[in-house]
């Protein structure tokens, strides 16, 4: 079969799921508004109207206005060239957080479902240790190791949110251990490795992609925490938690500087959440309810 | 269940010494390394300061040896003194003074949560796609998204700046720490926001787990026999549902207590999250690993707890 052939099979494999999709209208939607802040983080430095980092202290805590739609902060800088370069701040660390919660969870959950024995109670007890530890103190740890900066928030994210998904891959290599084909393959003298990815990943794909569309959402979420604390980006770079934060403190006479990041948090959360949503009911129909 | 209790606080030993472990290895490649964990920032003591120190707490042993003196003095319930409180505050008195404004907040919370999340739950499950299901599940789907620190923000500008109900930030004035109307009144809006980000998950689990019994054989079996929809719901599909919801809320306690440290945040509640915050920030290694460790056995203990009330709702499950 040659690898067209081979890619055309595969497109009529996702026809079902792609239809499944399309017919779920709040999906859709997600899907819709996620790719209009995709698009905003992709051509954020064109779309910002003024230079997100340029102070104009002459035009301080401006309510919003046709100059400034969404007003200016305390230093006088644009909310809305702030909120749009935010956008690719969240978004980046949304999907680069996202691979790297897959990479270490289906690494570790595969690793122990295959292999078994010795290697799985460590990792499992390594997975149990990191479970047990609620996740926004242990990247408050992580911080401390690593500093605070906007590459770093996509390790720590990586390092304490892959559980999850290691003990869903887990339990699915498991089952496609048993499979006889798999034995079939062990008894040939094919390589784990082999059978790993030939095998043991095409099969287990279908929930981590569920996942790891829900976990988009999260990630986000958590970006947007992390900023909040002052744990994540640092300024002057934008991200709607940082200026959640800095809006925070000037509440009594500018409500805007607090309201417009985080309700463009609350969105891009709940189209992604939508996405994620549409994701899992249209790979795992017997989810839906 | 004597004997099990037993044998499960025998095994939450273990986990914490793992957990230890990890932490300590975490703290001890921080920037500044095993000095920074005991004396803080280096350059504000003197060289002979340094060295004395760095003697008595055996720095230049190696690490497994130093993570042994820790975990003995740990054990005794002694997590060393806080490096940038005056005079050496011990990390188990701040840890104490604490603690109980982070039990209140997030024990308020879960309660508040389950509350109103389980009961929107089953109400949405048996009138499922009705109008009031509708309702109750799009309102839990966007509850999810809502980020608690924002919530909090624009609950505190609505009730606090704009209506002037509730008091913006703090535990309660420190004259009226014992006077419960004036601890529900700050309590109040940080509680909601806590439990408002967890409701949306209790009710969707719930719902889908009381629907999921609702099409057993044996509810078909009640009600073919005659029985009344109530009792079919509150004596046969309620009693097992509600099981996998216990699991739920258990599962969620973590979440909860990461939740509190932005509440904490927010509101100025002076809790055990912002404390571990602001120990970061100053660097403050030792008080940040004393609270990991307390907030680990409570996250351990009250898994014990869950497991417990499943013996006490379902008769199936015997520990023995």
């Amino acid at each position: 079969m040659t690898l067209v052939e081979r890619l055309r099979e595969k497109r009529e494999d996702l026809r079902p799921m792609v239809r499944r999709f399309k017919r779920n209208k709040p999906a859709v939607l997600g899907l819709i508004i996620a790719i209009c802040f995709l698009v905003v983080a992709i051509f954020a430095p064109h779309l910002a109207p003024y230079d997100y980092r340029v102070q104009d202290l002459e035009r301080r805590m401006e309510v919003p206005s046709s100059d400034h739609p969404f007003g200016t902060d305390r230093f006088g800088r644009d909310i809305f060239s702030r909120v749009i370069v935010g956008t690719r701040t969240s978004v980046y660390i949304g999907f680069t957080a996202t691979v790297m919660v897959v990479l270490l969870g289906a690494v570790i959950g595969i690793g122990a479902g295959f292999f078994g024995g010795s290697i799985e109670s460590v990792l499992m007890r390594i997975t149990d240790i990191f479970m047990s530890i609620p996740s926004m103190f242990l990247m408050i740890v992580f911080v401390a190791v690593f500093g605070p900066s906007l590459f770093n928030t996509i390790i720590v994210i990586g390092l304490t949110r892959w559980t999850g998904i290691a003990r869903l891959a887990r339990a699915n290599t498991m089952a496609i251990r048993n499979e006889d084909f798999v034995e079939a393959g062990l008894a040939t003298g094919a390589s784990d490795l082999r059978i790993i990815l030939r095998h043991v990943l095409p099969n287990i794909m279908a929930p981590i992609v569920v996942q790891a569309s829900l976990f988009l959402g999260q990630a986000i979420l958590t970006e947007a925490g992390l900023s909040y604390l002052g744990l994540g980006a640092q300024p002057p770079l934008p991200s709607w938690g940082n200026m959640v934060s800095d809006g925070q403190d000037y509440l009594t006479v500018a409500w805007w500087q607090a309201t417009i990041p985080g309700a463009a948090i609350f969105f891009a959360v709940l189209a992604f959440n939508l996405f994620g949503d549409g994701v899992r009911d249209a790979l795992d129909p017997k989810m839906k309810r | 269940m004597t004997n099990y209790i037993v044998r499960r606080l025998l095994a939450i030993i273990p986990m914490l010494i793992g957990i230890s472990i990890l932490l300590f290895v975490l703290m001890n490649m921080a920037p500044g390394g095993p000095e920074m964990v005991i004396i803080g920032d280096l350059e504000r003591y003197s060289p002979s300061l340094v060295a004395h120190i760095r003697e008595q707490f055996a720095l230049d042993q190696p690490i497994h040896i130093r993570y042994l003196r820790w975990l003995g003095n740990a054990a005794r319930g002694d997590f060393g003194v806080s490096t940038t409180q005056a005079g050496g505050v011990p990390v188990m008195q701040m840890i104490g003074n604490r603690f109980g404004a982070t039990l209140q907040l997030t024990g308020g919370a879960l309660l508040l949560a389950v509350i109103v999340g389980v009961p929107l739950g089953i109400i949405s499950a048996v009138h499922r796609y009705k109008l009031v299901d509708q309702v109750a599940t799009v309102t839990a789907f966007v509850g999810i998204c809502f980020p608690g620190f924002w919530l909090g923000i624009m609950l505190i500008l609505l009730f606090s700046v704009t209506l002037g109900w509730t008091p913006i930030s703090g535990l309660a004035p420190s004259g009226m720490r014992d006077v419960l109307s004036a601890r529900l009144h700050y309590a109040i809006l940080p509680t909601i926001t806590l439990a408002a980000v967890q409701v949306g998950r209790y009710t969707r689990f719930t719902r889908s787990s009381i629907l999921e019994v609702l099409q057993t054989d044996y509810i078909r079996t009640a009600r073919a026999k005659g029985l009344s929809e109530r009792v079919v719901l509150f004596k046969h599909a309620l009693r097992n549902g509600l099981i996998s919801v216990v699991t739920i809320i258990g599962l969620s306690l973590p979440f909860l207590v990461s939740g509190s440290v932005m509440i904490e945040m927010v509101f100025a509640w002076p809790g055990l999250g912002r404390l571990a915050v602001m120990s970061i920030q100053r660097r403050d290694y030792a008080v940040v690993m004393g609270i990991q460790m307390v907030i680990a056995v409570a996250v351990l203990m009250a898994n014990l707890i869950v497991d417990l009330v499943y013996a006490m709702i379902d008769p199936r499950i015997s520990y023995s």
